[in-house]
C-alpha cells in the first residue's frame, strides 16, 4: 500500500478524534455549523463506502466560501470564542472531506487537538474536564494511527487495543510532569480579559424581582456558589448573601437604581485605583470580620455575592456605594474571590442624599390603592414607627409562606396583601418594603441568598439556587440601614434551619423537583451526592482556583523564601526525580520482562565478569568458556559443564533443574 | 572560497572523526544512549506552535483547565523522546549473511535487527543511498531491512553508515543513530574474459585439452547441488531418472594452473578480472585448475567449494585468504 495514502483504520480514526472533538463543543455552536460538520463526515463516509475519491476542488471551494459567509453573518463582529471555534470546526470537516494523504491529515489533527482544548473555555466542570482529555487521547491515538502501518481492513474482529494501551501508557506517564508544570509555572496575566458570552440559559438571582421571579429558583437544586470560611462558618440566620440591592418601584416589579448615585461607574469604587467619589466614610465597621473565599458558578452577570458589610482586594471587584460587590466583567466562568466581612457596621447612619432619598421613599403612588389607604390608618393610629411591627405581627399571624403562591397579576401588593395571603419571600419582601415607604420610612429589597448547607465532612458551606432570598433593609436617622428579613416573621424556621429542612416538613414540598436531592434521607445517596460535591469542591479549589496568589503562598510555605535560583533549583531537583522515577521503572520493567532462561544467563555472565573475564557482546557461551578455561585451566570442566546445561536450557533440548543450575552458577568460584 | 570553506570542512571533519569515536566499526551495533540520538521531527515543532497557541488561549481567557491542557501536551511531549528513544534503544543490528555476487552486480544486504524486550518495536526506518526500507520488530524477534546494492568494487564490502532512525509513536521526535557495520559481503572481481599476456609455460598445458575433456564422457552420479546445468543428465532426468550429473574424464586428469604470472602487464584489477573469468569458464568446463597469486596458492581442484575459495582469494587480493 502506498505509503502516502491514507488507509481505511487511520480514516475510521481520524473520523473519530474529529466527532469526539467538536462534539462538546457543537453544544454551544449555532446549530448549522455542528450540522455541516456533520454533513461533511458523513459525505465523506459515504464516498469512502462507495471507494470514491474526495469531492471536487470547486465543491470544497463553494461550501468553504457559503461557511464562511455564514459565520460572518451569524456573528458579528466575529471575534471571540465562538465565531473563532465555529470556524475551526468548520474548517475541521471540510478539511476532513478533502484530506486523502497522510500530510493533509496531520493538520487535522492538530485542527483537532485545538478543539479538544477549547472545549474547557464553554464548561469548566469535572465532567468537561474529563471529556476534553478524552478527546484529547483519542486524537493522540489518532496521530500515532498516522504514523503506523495499518494495512489491515477494519473490522471488529481485528480491532487491536494495542495503540489505545500504548497512548494511555503514554497519558499515565505524563501525568505527574503535567501537574508539576501546572503548580509551577509562571502564570502571566491576561493580556486582554475577553469575556465569554456564550448564551446558554443560567439560572440565578437576576436584576428584575416581580412576584414570582425568585419562587421559580425554589425549584433549582444547582449550586450557586461555595464558600470556605477561615473560621467556624456563622449561624444559619446570619448568612444573608447580599448580590443585589433593589432600589426602583413600580407598584409591583423591583429593580436596581438605574441613577447616577448607584449605577455610574464614579460611584463605584475600584482597588488600586482613584476615584472622583469616595464614599467610603460613609460606612462605619467594628468588630470582628468574617473571612472567606467564594467560589461563584457562572452567572453571565456582574454581581458578587457576601456578606454584608462585604470589601474585597481583588483587581476586578469594584465596591458599590450600597454595599454591594462588583465585578468588572460577566462572570461566565466559575470564579473565586476573598471577601472580608464585618457583620457589625453600620452604612450611611447619618443622612441620606436627597435624590437617594427620594428614589427610596417613591412607592409608584396610586399603584396599590387598598395598601396605601391601610397603612396611613396606621400612621394615623400609632405613628410610623409601628408600621413594621404591625406588619410582621400580621404576617406572623395571617399569612402563609409556600413555594407555590398564587399569581397576582394586578397591583401585586394590594392583591397579595387583602386577597392571596399566600407568598414566597419575594412578595413579603417587595410587600414590606412598598409598606415602609409608604409609612415615609425609606427603604429598598436586597436579592441574593440566604443560609446554606454545610458539608458535614469537608465543612465548607454551598448554597444552592433554592437558597435564592429577597429580604428588606429600611433606613433610621442614627442607624443608618438596618435588614429586617419578613419571611423570617412568617416561617422563623425557613432562616432558622434552612430552606430545605423547612420544606421538608411541608405538604407544599415536590420532593421530584430535587435532583440528587429527592433521595435526601437515603443515608446512600446522601453521602454520593456530597461525595460528588466534594469532588467539584475540590476542582474548584485545586484546579479552577489555582492562581498566582496561591502559587506564591506554596511556593513561600515550600522554600521559606521565594527566589529565582531557589525556583530553578525546585524544577530541577523535580525533574531529577521524575526521570529517577521513569528509569528505574524501565529498568524494573524490563527485568521482569525477561524470562527465567535469560535470568540464568544473565547470572552466569554477571558471575564471569565478577571473576575478571570479560565478555564482549558477539560471543558465544563457547568463545566465553574458551577465555574463561584459558584464565582459569583448573576449573575448565566445571566451567564445561555449566556452559553445556544453560545451552541445553536456553535451546531445549532436554529439561534442565534450574534451581540447581542456579544454585550451580551462584556457587561458582575460580581460582 | 576556500577561506570560507575551510572551517566548514574543519568541522565536518571534527564532526565524523567525533562520530566515528562515538560510532567506530563494529560487527554488531546495540542501540544505547551513547549511540542515538533525539530531536524535535518537524511535526514535533507543529506540534509545540499547537500548545503554544492553547497556551496563549488560555492566558488569554484566564482558563486554568485550558492551561492545564496545554501543559498536558508539553507532558506528552516530555514523555514521547523517552518513548521514542526506547523505540530503538536496546535493539540490535547486525548485516546478514549474503549471497557474493560479482562487482557491478546488485548485492542484496540483509540487516537484520534483533529485539529482546517484550514490546513491539514499530515503524523502524533503515535510510541507506537513497533507499528506504521500515520494519516493525516483534517483542523478542527479529525483522530483516533488505538492502540493494550496486557493487562497484571488489573484495569485502564496505558498508558505509546506515542511518536507522525512528518517528514511532507520536511523529513528534525524531530518534536515529548512524551505525557503521562490518560486513560479511563479498563482491568478487569482474568477470573479463582475456588471454594471457605470456606464454612461459608456467601455465603448463594451457588450456586447448579443456574442450577435449567436454568429451569423455565417464558416467552418471547422483546430482549434488552446486552441479552446472550443462552437466546435469537432461535426458536421464526427463525420462524420470532423477537429477543426476554427467561427470567427465577430463575431470580428474588435465590441472590448469590460473596464475598471476601469466597476465603480466596489465593493472591488477584487470588482471583479477580476467582470472575470475577463467576460474568461471574452467569450473564450468568442468575441468580442475589451481591459483597461483602472490602470497596464496591453491592446488588444482574443482567443485563449488574450490571455487569458492579460489574467488574469494581474488576478492581480497592482496589480503591472504583464511580458511
Amino acid at each position: 500500500m502506498n505509503e502516502l495514502q491514507l488507509s481505511r483504520v487511520q480514516q475510521i480514526w481520524l473520523m473519530s478524534a474529529l466527532v469526539i472533538s467538536c462534539a462538546p463543543i457543537c453544544y454551544f455552536l449555532p446549530f448549522w455549523v455542528a450540522a455541516s460538520s456533520l454533513g461533511a463526515i458523513g459525505w465523506r463516509a459515504y464516498l469512502l463506502s462507495r471507494g470514491h475519491a474526495e469531492p471536487n476542488r470547486w465543491v470544497m471551494f463553494l461550501l468553504s466560501v457559503i461557511l464562511g459567509l455564514g459565520i460572518l453573518a451569524q456573528f458579528s463582529p466575529p471575534v471571540g470564542i465562538e465565531p473563532m471555534s465555529s470556524i475551526l470546526t468548520a474548517a475541521a470537516g471540510l478539511k476532513f472531506l478533502e484530506m486523502s494523504r497522510r500530510r493533509e491529515s496531520q493538520l487535522l489533527i492538530y485542527l483537532c487537538l485545538f478543539i479538544s482544548a477549547i472545549q474547557p473555555i464553554f464548561a469548566q466542570n469535572f465532567g468537561s474536564f474529563l471529556l476534553a482529555v478524552f478527546s484529547i487521547v483519542v486524537v493522540l491515538t489518532a496521530q500515532s494511527m498516522l504514523q503506523r502501518d495499518t494495512d489491515q481492513q477494519f473490522s471488529l474482529f481485528n480491532f487491536s487495543m494495542e495503540p489505545i494501551r500504548q497512548i494511555l501508557r503514554l497519558v499515565a506517564v505524563s501525568i505527574p510532569l503535567t501537574l508539576v508544570i501546572f503548580v509551577l509555572a509562571p502564570r502571566l496575566p491576561a493580556f486582554s480579559v475577553i469575556p465569554v458570552q456564550i448564551e446558554s440559559a443560567t439560572t440565578g438571582v437576576s436584576d428584575f424581582m416581580d412576584p414570582g421571579s425568585i419562587s421559580s429558583l425554589s425549584n433549582s437544586s444547582e449550586v450557586a456558589f461555595r464558600v470556605d470560611f477561615e473560621a467556624e462558618v456563622p449561624p444559619a440566620r446570619e448568612l444573608y448573601w447580599r448580590g443585589l440591592v433593589l432600589d426602583d418601584f413600580d407598584g409591583r416589579a423591583w429593580e436596581p437604581e438605574g441613577r447616577r448615585w448607584i449605577r455610574d461607574n464614579a460611584s463605584i469604587i475600584w482597588p488600586n485605583r482613584a476615584t472622583s467619589f469616595d464614599w467610603r466614610s460613609e460606612t462605619e465597621r467594628y468588630g470582628e470580620p468574617h473571612r472567606y473565599t467564594v467560589f461563584l458558578e457562572p452567572t453571565q452577570e456582574t454581581w458578587l455575592f457576601a456578606l454584608p458589610a462585604a470589601a474585597s482586594t481583588k483587581e476586578s471587584i469594584g465596591a458599590a456605594r450600597n454595599l454591594v460587590l462588583t465585578n468588572r466583567i460577566p462572570i461566565s466562568q466559575p470564579t473565586k474571590y476573598d471577601v472580608v466581612s464585618h457583620p457589625q457596621y453600620r452604612h450611611q447612619p447619618n443622612r441620606l442624599d436627597g435624590p437617594q432619598l427620594r428614589d427610596n421613599l417613591d412607592f409608584s403612588e396610586g399603584s396599590n390603592p387598598r395598601t396605601e389607604a391601610l397603612i396611613a390608618e396606621w400612621v394615623e393610629q400609632s405613628g410610623s414607627d409601628s408600621v413594621l411591627p404591625n406588619l410582621l405581627s400580621l404576617f406572623n399571624q395571617e399569612f402563609v409562606y409556600t413555594m407555590e403562591p398564587p399569581v397576582y397579576p394586578g397591583n401585586a401588593v394590594d392583591e397579595f396583601i387583602f386577597d392571596g395571603l399566600r407568598g414566597f419571600c419575594e412578595h413579603f419582601a417587595s410587600a414590606t418594603a412598598a409598606i415602609l415607604r409608604m409609612a415615609g420610612i425609606p427603604a429598598r429589597v436586597v436579592a441574593g441568598y440566604q443560609g446554606g448547607e454545610i458539608h458535614p465532612t469537608e465543612g465548607y458551606l454551598i448554597v444552592h439556587q433554592y437558597n435564592a432570598h429577597a429580604w428588606v433593609e429600611y433606613w433610621e436617622q442614627g442607624v443608618g440601614w438596618t435588614r429586617v428579613d419578613p419571611t423570617a416573621a412568617v416561617a422563623p424556621d425557613r432562616i432558622e434551619y434552612g430552606f430545605e429542612q423547612y420544606f421538608l416538613n411541608d405538604d407544599v414540598f415536590d420532593p421530584s423537583l430535587f435532583s440528587l436531592d429527592r433521595f435526601r434521607g437515603m443515608a446512600l445517596f446522601e453521602w454520593v451526592r456530597l461525595q460528588v460535591d466534594s469532588l467539584n469542591y475540590r476542582w474548584l479549589t485545586l484546579v479552577l482556583g489555582y492562581d498566582t496568589s496561591i502559587q506564591f503562598d506554596l511556593f513561600k510555605r515550600l522554600l521559606g523564601d521565594v527566589t529565582p535560583i531557589r525556583l530553578v533549583l525546585v524544577l530541577v531537583v523535580i525533574l531529577a526525580a521524575l526521570l529517577a522515577i521513569y528509569l528505574i521503572w524501565n529498568r524494573y520493567n524490563t527485568h521482569r520482562k525477561l524470562s527465567e532462561q535469560q535470568k540464568i544467563l544473565r547470572a552466569y555472565l554477571r558471575q564471569l565478569r565478577g571473576l575478571g573475564i570479560s565478555i564482549m557482546p558477539a560471543m558465544t557461551l563457547q568463545d566465553i568458556l574458551d577465555e574463561a578455561g584459558q584464565k582459569f585451566p583448573n576449573q575448565r570442566a566445571n566451567l564445561a559443564n555449566l556452559t553445556s546445561q544453560i545451552e541445553q536450557m536456553l535451546y531445549q533440548m532436554r529439561s534442565i533443574d534450574r534451581e540447581h543450575l542456579k544454585r550451580e552458577i551462584k556457587a561458582l568460584k575460580l581460582g | 572560497m576556500s577561506s570560507f570553506s575551510e572551517p566548514i570542512v574543519r568541522l565536518k571533519n571534527h564532526v565524523s572523526g567525533w562520530q566515528g569515536k562515538r560510532q567506530p566499526l563494529v560487527e554488531f551495533e546495540r542501540f544505547n544512549q551513547r549511540n542515538l540520538y533525539i530531536f524535535p521531527a518537524r511535526e514535533g515543532f507543529r506540534f509545540l506552535i499547537i500548545v503554544f497557541l492553547i497556551w496563549m488561549l488560555g492566558t488569554i481567557y484566564e482558563n486554568n483547565l485550558v492551561l492545564l491542557l496545554a501543559f498536558f501536551l508539553v507532558a506528552v511531549f516530555v514523555s514521547t523522546i523517552f518513548s521514542t528513544h526506547a523505540n530503538l534503544d536496546g535493539l540490535t543490528l547486525r548485516v546478514g549473511d549474503s549471497d557474493p555476487v560479482f562487482s557491478g552486480d546488485q548485492l542484496r544486504v540483509p540487516l537484520l535487527f534483533e529485539s529482546k524486550s517484550g514490546r513491539w518495536r514499530r515503524r523502524v526506518f533503515v535510510r541507506y543511498q537513497g533507499q528506504e526500507h521500515v520494519v516493525d520488530i516483534p517483542p523478542s524477534g527479529k525483522a530483516t531491512a533488505q538492502l540493494r546494492i550496486d557493487t562497484e568494487q571488489r573484495g569485502w564490502l564496505a558498508l558505509g553508515r546506515v542511518r536507522v532512525y525512528t518517528r514511532y509513536p507520536l511523529g513528534v521526535l525524531h530518534a536515529w543513530s548512524w551505525p557503521l557495520l562490518k560486513s560479511k559481503c563479498l563482491v568478487y572481481p569482474k568477470q573479463v574474459p582475456r588471454d594471457t599476456t605470456s606464454s612461459d609455460g608456467t601455465e603448463g598445458h594451457g588450456f586447448a585439452p579443456a574442450g577435449r575433456g567436454m568429451d569423455d564422457f565417464a558416467g552418471l552420479e547422483e546430482w549434488r547441488p552446486g552441479v552446472p546445468a550443462q552437466r546435469i543428465a537432461w535426458k536421464q532426468f526427463s525420462a524420470g531418472r532423477g537429477m543426476l550429473e554427467k561427470t567427465f574424464e577430463a575431470q580428474a586428469s588435465n590441472p590448469t594452473w590460473i596464475d598471476w604470472e601469466s597476465y603480466k602487464g596489465i593493472p591488477v584489477e584487470d588482471r583479477l578480472s580476467a582470472m575470475c573469468a577463467k576460474a568461471m569458464e574452467m569450473e564450468r568446463c568442468g575441468q580442475s585448475y589451481g591459483l597461483r597469486l602472490p602470497g596464496t596458492r591453491l592446488v588444482p581442484s574443482q567443485g563449488e567449494r574450490h571455487l569458492r575459495q579460489l574467488l574469494t582469494a581474488l576478492a581480497i587480493y592482496p589480503e591472504p585468504p583464511q580458511f
